[in-house]
């Protein structure tokens, strides 16, 4: 039994793993550290693991979708990450073709009831 | 004394100072990081495990749970380290392990055998004695597949490491996708095809030559300076012409199976009866050393350890009988399988 709830988590993390990324470029837009982010994911309902989520704000600030800045103010220092403009238009891109594919799955399973 | 650095942002960098689990994990992951990224890590990770466990004792955990539950949940350190490296762990990677297997097994099959013949018949001929030999190739053949298996191990685990691809390496890989009209063709293992028919006239062919060039131009030459021939002097014409007639008997067999398409119980019996007709003479001469020319021996430095009777002889007999049962049992099963897929002999 317990390897079926593996297959279907396995199978949901292959589902969630794209709108991660999109769904951080578009909350990103505001800026927003590494925690806050992760809470706020969670709360739109897109939950994202931090092991994920790190590693993933990395690479898309190294991949030039995303800026970083340390922000000193408060007493913890803490690293605030924004969506360029790069990563914006990607932003735009990916959510026409997410509209796309949701559309078609939709019509798939209408027809296919 | 600890020397407690701090940077800009105030927050601890290089060694931590004191022994939380967090520390501990933390250092853990930097461990297999490059330098250039550790320090930014070292922050982000570190204010990131404290965010978390700020709002977990907030909402009312114990904080030694609380540490415990943040690190289980970001996971094996090695395996975070590789995240933030954007490479999965694994020696060799998905698009190099192909060429890797493909080299492997081509060196294993070419160059292992090779070398490992090579040094026996060299040895054969420096004069070492048998025991030695065998030990020595035992030796060499395991020193080479080591050394084959790691160095090529290595040369693909460093390249994958450089991120290079297999483009333009001659053999390996073509330029361009895959195409199917490369495909090779299906071998076939029912032992009737082109490719066995000639490999058997190749190695039968080799029996009358071998013979011939031992007689005319044999490796070793006696203190005179006269040739010494491999083949015991006094074996009579009639044997010469009765292994030359089985020769001709074995291909017109092989040409037999290849145009029958398979192998059949007739056939079987005929690759029995040749097989029992070589080996036994074979063996019979060999056990009362009249097959061997004792002065060939002689020279080699061989003869207490190959002489007849000795251990040497009865191994060979036994192994040229069982080459003979295997070759029997090979076809007889070819026939059995031949016979499952249509068609009884």
């Amino acid at each position: 039994m317990s390897s079926v709830n593996e297959t279907e988590s396995a199978q949901l993390q292959e589902l969630r793993r794209g709108t991660a990324v999109l769904a951080c470029l578009l909350m990103l837009r505001s800026p927003q550290y590494g925690y806050a982010l992760l809470e706020q994911l969670s709360e739109a309902g897109i939950p994202v693991e931090g092991n994920t989520l790190y590693p993933l704000l990395r690479r898309l600030e190294a991949q030039g979708l995303l800026l970083s800045e340390w922000n000193t103010d408060e007493s913890r220092p803490r690293k605030f990450y924004r969506t360029s403009t790069a990563g914006d238009a990607l932003a735009t891109v990916l959510l026409e073709d997410w509209k796309h594919l949701q559309s078609s799955i939709d019509r798939i399973a209408q027809e296919n009831r | 004394m600890n020397t407690l650095k701090l940077d800009w942002s105030g927050l601890p960098v290089g060694r931590p100072t004191t022994d939380t689990l967090t520390d501990r994990y933390v250092w853990a992951v930097l461990k297999s990081l490059p330098d250039s990224k550790r320090a930014d890590i070292d922050r982000e990770l570190r204010a990131s495990i404290a965010d978390e466990l700020d709002a977990r004792i907030e909402a009312g955990e114990q904080p030694a749970d609380a540490e415990h539950a943040v690190l289980t949940e970001l996971g094996e350190p090695s395996t975070l380290a590789a995240s933030y490296m954007g490479r999965r762990p694994g020696l060799i990677g998905p698009d190099l392990y192909p060429g890797y297997v493909a080299l492997l097994k081509m060196l294993y099959v070419i160059v292992l055998p090779i070398s490992t013949v090579a040094y026996l018949v060299v040895q054969a001929f420096l004069g070492t004695p048998i025991g030695g030999i065998i030990g020595g190739t035992v030796a060499i053949a395991l020193s080479v597949a080591v050394h084959l298996g790691f160095w090529t191990t290595l040369i693909f685990a460093i390249a994958e490491r450089a991120g290079t691809s297999l483009k333009g390496v001659p053999g390996i890989s073509e330029e361009g996708p895959f195409d199917p009209a490369r495909l090779p063709s299906i071998p076939s293992d029912n032992g009737a095809s082109r490719s066995d028919l000639i490999a058997s006239l190749a190695f039968l062919v080799l029996i009358p030559v071998a013979v011939f060039w031992q007689f005319v131009a044999p490796p070793l030459h006696d203190a005179q300076g006269d040739a010494i021939p491999i083949l015991h002097e006094g074996i009579t014409p009639f044997w010469l012409v009765y292994f030359l007639v089985l020769t001709v008997l074995a291909a017109l067999r092989a040409v037999a199976v290849y145009r029958r398409g398979r192998w059949t119980w007739g056939l079987v019996a005929a690759e029995a009866i040749l097989a029992i007709a070589a080996t036994v003479p074979l063996i019979w001469l060999l056990l009362n050393g009249m097959l061997i020319n004792p002065a060939f021996l002689d020279a080699l430095g061989w003869s207490t350890a190959v002489g007849p009777g000795s251990i040497a002889t009865t191994i060979t007999s036994i192994a040229l009988g069982a080459i003979a049962i295997w070759a029997i049992g090979d076809v007889a099963w070819k026939t059995v399988k031949a016979d499952r897929l249509g068609g009884r002999a």
